[in-house]
């Protein structure tokens, strides 16, 4: 069983993949609306799984990944954006994120990143 | 290399197998070679014995002629001799009483010789004492050999005779005069001198020689060792190739070696080489007994020469007479024999070769077979990848994509799809750099995209298909240039990573051009907006100005006939153009106002986009025809409309007559025009004004045709008109003291026997110096003309063509078309105007139209 951080600033959208990631594989540990708050949570949990969004108060996503990088270089982190800058979804890949998906996304595309993420 | 090695296995095992049967053959056969090389060592022991006979037969021909004096010529000998005992004898006296001698070579100089000591003067006294008998004795023989050449037996006699007698001379005084020369030599120091008494003795060594040559066994006995030492080897060989027994090698050979093989003469043995053999024994058994002879007689007396004998010269006459006889038979036999060991040698060594041939050849085969093998194999493995090949080039050609590998440094691949040229319209595109391909037809921008999002591609930490939503090329317009034009397309790239080991090797990009599904979608959308327009028609038809439509569309289609026969009217002159422009942008005015009159919202967009053109081609200095045909476009788009609302006209009310409608529905006449209070309440609202409309009399019964044709023109003009250029802002209005909403009213009504619509605002009234003003700014007229104008002359300058107080230009005004175009229409209609106005307190327009 993998462990999943949830960092996103909507409810909304926390709930949603709350209801729908796959379960048999994953369990979430810890939820996170803002990056400073998903900094802390990653260093108390360390979470395999962080599944990002970009558009945050305070700190940002890509900001969040690049700090979240720095403690553990291996962190597993999967954006999930809202995409209308592509250039924001690059930098978070650069900054060490290893996977994007586009909100809206369905349950499927969810599960489906979050095993491709985790496999090797 | 690893590949290579993998490769090329099987051709470097083949050669290895290959050379160790070649060396493995060589070393079993190094036996054989021994063999054959001890082989060609008795060929050559059989030649030498062809050679001896010969040898053995001149050896016994010189030793007859020497016996036999008469053919041996001496002079030579006795020449030499005769001048060597003279110069002995000078140079003796030399150095006993001193004097020059002189040296042989002329122009060295002579030595001086200071005369001997005692001792020296006294042995070279006892020399002379020996010498004197010797030396007058042979000059006495030369002399007779000199005088009488022809008395050869006389002369042979007497050189026998001096030479008998110098014998023990010349023995003894030749060793005692070398003994005194050596012991003289002892005391001399002179270097020179030494050289000279060692020539002496060489002289006297000479002479000794010609003594022995000449007479005693010395002379004779080498000459009879010289016939029997090859008679003893040739007997002895012979005998021994017969018995076909080991030889040990001569100890006479040329080239003795000690440790030498025996040599294997096993090959004699054989029934050929036997016969061969015997034969010449026979021959040689004769021979040998008469050469025995001959030597026998030699030494029975006892080495000395009897030049007499009757026996010795018969008996080596004989000799060689059956030497003469048979020598040929013998060198035949023995040439015979030779040629007949050369065979079974030959023989032998082709047994060898035949060996080593067929051992190399079997390895050959060996190696050929291998090779097959692996050349079998190799074309097998190579029409694997042939196969593999023509359908990657096959896909290549055929594929409608463009499709390449790009490296890491983003280089394009050396095989691409055919398609990938065609689409970017270029010769070339292997091993080019992609970005400094791409940027020039793609954005700066969307380059360092690119660039960044291939980054993450050949990062094997990012999940591929992850990332795909961020390729920023995923769709992307292009300006291509073809041959002479530029063509926009639209092109979507794909990528992918080709692993290799798990690394991003490459990364295999497709290429489509998604020109036709953009447009497609762009066309779909535009289908959808049309949707959307023929709803707000058909909204625009509910409502109940409808029956207006087919005054618009009759209207309008009268005008655009204008139009067109306005477009092609052959123009050439400027002024002409001129003109064309001004009539094409007030008949284009006029539709605006009546499709905006009837919420025809896309008609009117459309002829303000053909009024910005007309605005375009104002500004011009030059005009031609071609700057004409936007404007034919938009017409053609117009038309089109057109057809459009009247289609949906017809559709909705369908076969229904429309005064029927109006009269059987009993519709209220005052509704057929409340379609003019929204109107205004649009134009009000775009120009920030508040207005009231009112209207009477629009619906009366009875107008002619032309009448009610014009009067939606005449009604949406002046409505607008009376908006835009006569009622004030709310706020200047509320300055002036005036309510914020302004009034304005459209009337018709009875006059006579014609009619008069009127418009009136309670707006800003006409201010008439500054339309006069305003005429002579843009050049409407001179102020000379103005000048001579009246105020209601002035006023009707609104009216010209070009002429607008407003300063920006909108859907509703600012074209200065508006005015002109309604006295055109009046004008037409045989209609006249009254216009009466008061500063800030309003303005009317009366038209008095005949009701025809």
């Amino acid at each position: 069983m993998k462990s999943l951080m949830i960092v996103d600033d909507s409810s909304l959208i926390r709930a949603r993949i709350q209801n729908e990631y796959n379960k048999d594989v994953f369990k979430v540990v810890a939820e996170a609306a803002d990056g400073q708050e998903a900094l802390e949570k990653y260093k108390e949990h360390n979470p395999d799984v962080v599944t990002m969004d970009l558009t945050m108060p305070n700190i940002d996503g890509v900001e969040t990944i690049e700090k979240i990088i720095e403690m553990d270089p291996g962190a597993c982190i999967l954006v999930v954006s809202a995409l209308n800058d592509k250039v924001t979804g690059m930098e978070a890949l650069e900054k060490g994120a290893i996977g994007f998906i586009n909100k809206p996304f369905t349950s499927d595309e969810l599960c489906e990143a979050l095993n491709m993420v985790i496999e090797d | 290399m690893l590949t290579f090695l993998k490769r090329y296995t099987v051709i470097i095992v083949s050669i290895m197998v290959f050379l160790l049967v070649v060396v493995g053959f060589f070393i079993s056969n190094v036996n054989h070679i021994y063999v054959t090389e001890s082989n060609a060592k008795v060929v050559e022991l059989s030649a030498r014995q062809i050679s001896l006979p010969h040898r053995i037969s001149k050896n016994l021909n010189d030793l007859y002629q020497i016996i036999n004096a008469g053919e041996f010529d001496f002079r030579e000998t006795i020449g030499s001799l005769r001048s060597d005992i003279e110069s002995f004898n000078k140079t003796l006296l030399i150095i006993k009483s001193g004097g020059q001698v002189n040296r042989d070579e002329v122009d060295e100089a002579p030595i001086a010789v200071q005369p001997i000591n005692e001792e020296g003067q006294k042995i070279i006294d006892q020399i002379l004492t020996l010498w004197q008998p010797y030396f007058d004795k042979s000059q006495e023989v030369f002399t007779a050999i000199s005088d009488n050449p022809e008395q050869r037996q006389k002369a042979k006699k007497d050189i026998e005779d001096a030479y008998l007698q110098a014998k023990t001379l010349s023995i003894n005084s030749v060793r005692s005069m070398e003994t005194s020369l050596t012991a003289l030599d002892a005391d001399i120091q002179d270097e020179r001198i030494k050289e000279i008494l060692a020539s002496q003795i060489a002289i006297v060594k000479k002479f000794d020689e010609i003594l022995v040559a000449t007479k005693d066994e010395k002379f004779t006995e080498p000459a009879i060792r010289a016939v029997r030492g090859p008679l003893i080897e040739f007997d002895e060989t012979l005998n021994n190739l017969i018995a076909a027994q080991e030889l040990k090698e001569n100890e006479e050979d040329e080239n003795p070696e000690e440790d030498e093989d025996p040599i294997d003469l096993s090959i004699f043995a054989q029934e050929k080489q036997a016969s061969l053999l015997a034969e010449t024994k026979t021959t040689w058994e004769a021979y040998k007994e008469k050469l025995n002879l001959l030597i026998f007689e030699f030494y029975r007396n006892q080495g000395v020469l009897n030049f007499d004998s009757d026996v010795l010269i018969p008996l080596i006459e004989d000799t060689l007479a059956y030497i003469d006889e048979n020598a040929e038979e013998m060198s035949n036999l023995m040439d015979q024999l030779t040629v007949v060991s050369e065979g079974v040698i030959l023989e032998d060594s082709k047994v060898t070769r035949q060996f080593q041939i067929t051992g190399i050849f079997v390895a050959l085969l060996i190696f050929l077979f291998i090779l097959d093998r692996f050349f079998v194999q190799l074309r097998k493995s190579d029409a694997e990848i042939q196969t593999l090949q023509k359908e990657s080039e096959q896909i290549f050609e055929t594929v409608d994509q463009g499709l390449f590998l790009l490296d890491k440094e983003s280089q394009i691949s050396a095989q691409h799809s055919k398609e990938l040229l065609s689409i970017f319209g270029v010769k070339e595109l292997a091993n080019k750099k992609l970005d400094n391909f791409l940027k020039n037809i793609i954005s700066n921008n969307d380059l360092e995209k690119l660039t960044r999002y291939l980054n993450l591609l050949f990062d094997p930490k990012k999940k591929e298909k992850l990332i795909k939503d961020l390729n920023p090329l995923n769709e992307v317009s292009v300006q291509i240039q073809e041959q002479d034009e530029i063509i926009n397309k639209h092109l979507r790239f794909g990528f992918s990573r080709v692993l290799a080991e798990d690394k991003v090797e490459n990364i295999l990009t497709s290429v489509s051009d998604v020109t036709q599904e953009v447009l497609l979608a762009k066309q779909l959308e535009q289908e959808s907006k049309r949707g959307d327009q023929q709803l707000q028609l058909l909204s625009t038809l509910l409502k109940a100005n409808s029956e207006l439509l087919p005054t618009f569309i009759n209207n309008s289609e009268k005008t655009y006939s204008a139009m067109n026969t306005e477009l092609r009217k052959p123009a050439s002159e400027p002024a002409e153009f001129k003109s064309k422009v001004n009539t094409l942008g007030m008949l284009i005015h006029k539709v605006k106002g009546e499709s905006s009159a009837l919420s025809l919202d896309m008609i009117t967009d459309t002829c303000h986009e053909f009024e910005d053109q007309i605005e375009g081609l104002k500004e011009l200095h030059q005009i031609d025809g071609n700057n004409f045909l936007p404007l034919t476009v938009l017409l053609e788009r117009l038309i089109g409309y057109n057809k459009i609302v009247s289609d949906l006209y017809d559709k909705v009310f369908k076969g229904q007559d429309l005064s029927q409608v109006s009269q059987t529905n009993g519709a209220a006449p005052a509704a057929s025009w409340s379609h003019l209070i929204g109107f205004a309440d649009k134009i009000a609202e775009r120009s920030n004004k508040s207005v009231e409309l009112r209207h009477s009399g629009l619906d009366s019964s009875g107008l002619s045709e032309k009448v009610s044709s014009a009067l939606p023109v005449l009604t949406s003009q002046f409505l607008r008109n009376a908006i835009v250029h006569g009622i004030e802002s709310e706020e200047e209005r509320q300055k002036l003291g005036k309510n914020k909403t302004g009034q304005v009213s459209l009337s018709l009504y009875q006059n006579g026997d014609g009619l008069i619509f009127e418009c009136v605002d309670d707006g800003s009234g006409i201010d008439t110096e500054s339309i006069a003003k305003q005429a002579v700014e843009k050049g409407l007229i001179t102020q000379e003309r103005l000048d001579k104008m009246s105020t209601i002359q002035k006023m009707a300058l609104i009216f010209k063509a070009g002429f607008s107080t407003s300063e920006t230009t909108d859907e509703d005004s600012g074209r200065g078309m508006g005015m002109s175009a309604v006295q055109d229409l009046i004008t037409e209609l045989s209609g006249k105007i009254l216009i009466s106005s008061k500063l800030n307190q309003y303005t009317k327009f009366s038209i008095k139209l005949p009701n025809t």
